[in-house]
C-alpha cells in the first residue's frame, strides 16, 4: 500500500511539473495538439498509478516526452505562422453583416442550433445583432455586435473619467506585498508601509489592501477569530 | 526561454535514460544468457562442483541488477526469472541433468522474452 501511495505522489507532483511547463494555456481553450496531449498524459499517468508492476518509467518517459514535443511544436509555431495553421487550423468566418454562412457552418459541421447556442453564450440572441463572427481554432465563437446594436461606450456617451483609469488592484494580499502591482500603479512600498502605520496594522493583520495610483485605498483586515473581521474604506 | 531549455533538458534526459536503458537490458540479460550457457558445459562435463557456484554467481549477479532492470522492465517478467534462477541449484546434480538443461533453456527463453518485449517496437 505505501508503494501505491509513493507512486501516485511521485506521479501527482510530475504530472504539476509537466503542466506547469507546458504553461497556462493547456489549462485554459485547449488547441487541437494540446487537447491531444493532455489527454495522453491523463492517460499516461493512471497507469502507473493503477498498474504496480508496471515501472514507474512507463509512464514518466512518454508523459515529459510529450511535454517536450508540446513544448517544441508551440515554439515552432510561434516561429512558423504556416505551421501553426497546419496544426491549429485556422478561425472561420461564420456571420458577415448578421447574414450566416451556411457553407462554412457545413464546413465545421456545426448545426444552427449549435451557433444559436454560441451565440446566445455571448448574449446574443439575433444573429442579425451581428456584424462579423468567427469560430476560433479552439472552438470558441468571437463575436463583434453591429455597430447599432451594440452598447454605447463612455467615450460615445461623452462622460468624462472621474480620477482614474485603472482598477482597484490589490497591494498587500495575505500579509504579502505585490510589488509589481505597486510599480504599475506608481506606488512604494514605503506608501504601503505609510497607509499600515496610519489604520495601526502590520502586514500580518492584513488580509488585503487595493488600490490604484490615485490616493484612494480600502483595506480588509484579517480576521483574529473566526467571527471578527472589519472593513475600512477611504 | 526558460522554456526552451527545459524542453532541451527534458530530451537530453530522455536521450540518456533510452541509451542507459538498451545498454543495460542488453547487456544483463546478454550476460545472464552467457552464464547460463556456461552452467549448462559445467554441468553436462559432470562438474557439478562449478556448476553450482556458476549458478550462485549467477544469482548474486541477478539480484544486483533485478532493481535496475525494474525501472524498465514489468516486475512479472522479472519475478518469473528471480523464481527460475532460483530454483537452478536443485537439479545442479547427476540424476537431473536432464530437467536442469530444461530449466535453464527454460530461463534462457525467459531473459529473451524480456528483451524482445524491451526492444520490439510493435
Amino acid at each position: 500500500m505505501i508503494v501505491l501511495i509513493l507512486r501516485t505522489l511521485i506521479v501527482y507532483l510530475l504530472i504539476i511539473v509537466a503542466m506547469r511547463l507546458m504553461g497556462k494555456r493547456q489549462l485554459g481553450q485547449l488547441q487541437p495538439s494540446e487537447l491531444v496531449s493532455t489527454i495522453l498524459i491523463s492517460n499516461l499517468a493512471s497507469i502507473s498509478i493503477e498498474s504496480q508492476e508496471l515501472p514507474l518509467s512507463a509512464s514518466i518517459v512518454p508523459v515529459f516526452l510529450i511535454v517536450a514535443l508540446e513544448l517544441c511544436i508551440s515554439a515552432i509555431c510561434l516561429q512558423f505562422p504556416k505551421v501553426a495553421q497546419l496544426i491549429s487550423g485556422t478561425p472561420i468566418a461564420v456571420i458577415r453583416d448578421g447574414v450566416i454562412d451556411q457553407k462554412a457552418l457545413r464546413e465545421l459541421r456545426f448545426s444552427a442550433s449549435d451557433l444559436l447556442e454560441a451565440l446566445r453564450s455571448k448574449d446574443i440572441f439575433d444573429p442579425q445583432e451581428v456584424s462579423y463572427a468567427l469560430i476560433e481554432t479552439n472552438g470558441t465563437i468571437s463575436v463583434c455586435k453591429l455597430h447599432q446594436k451594440d452598447l454605447p461606450t463612455r467615450e460615445d456617451l461623452n462622460i468624462a473619467l472621474e480620477g482614474t483609469e485603472k482598477p482597484m488592484v490589490p497591494f498587500i494580499v495575505d500579509g504579502k506585498v505585490l510589488v509589481k502591482n505597486l510599480c504599475w500603479c506608481k506606488k512604494s512600498t514605503n506608501w504601503v508601509f505609510k497607509i499600515l502605520e496610519r489604520e495601526h496594522l502590520t502586514l500580518k493583520q492584513t488580509l488585503i489592501l487595493l488600490g490604484n495610483e490615485t490616493e484612494t485605498y480600502q483595506i480588509i483586515k484579517k480576521a483574529v477569530s473566526n467571527e471578527n473581521s472589519s472593513e475600512t474604506a477611504l | 526561454m526558460v522554456r526552451m531549455r527545459s524542453t532541451i533538458a527534458i530530451l537530453i534526459a530522455l536521450i540518456a535514460l533510452v541509451i542507459y536503458s538498451n545498454w543495460l537490458v542488453h547487456h544483463v540479460t546478454q550476460t545472464m544468457v552467457l552464464q547460463l550457457e556456461e552452467i549448462q558445459i559445467a554441468c553436462n562435463s559432470q562438474n557439478y562442483k562449478e556448476g553450482t557456484a556458476k549458478i550462485k554467481e549467477l544469482r548474486e549477479y541477478y539480484k544486483s541488477k533485478e532493481h535496475l532492470l525494474a525501472l524498465f522492465i514489468k516486475r512479472d517478467y522479472l519475478g518469473s526469472v528471480g523464481v527460475s534462477i532460483w530454483g537452478l541449484s536443485a537439479y545442479s546434480q547427476q540424476e537431473n541433468l536432464q530437467d536442469l538443461n530444461s530449466e535453464i533453456n527454460k530461463t534462457k527463453a525467459q531473459l529473451m522474452v524480456i528483451e524482445h518485449l524491451f526492444f520490439s517496437m510493435l
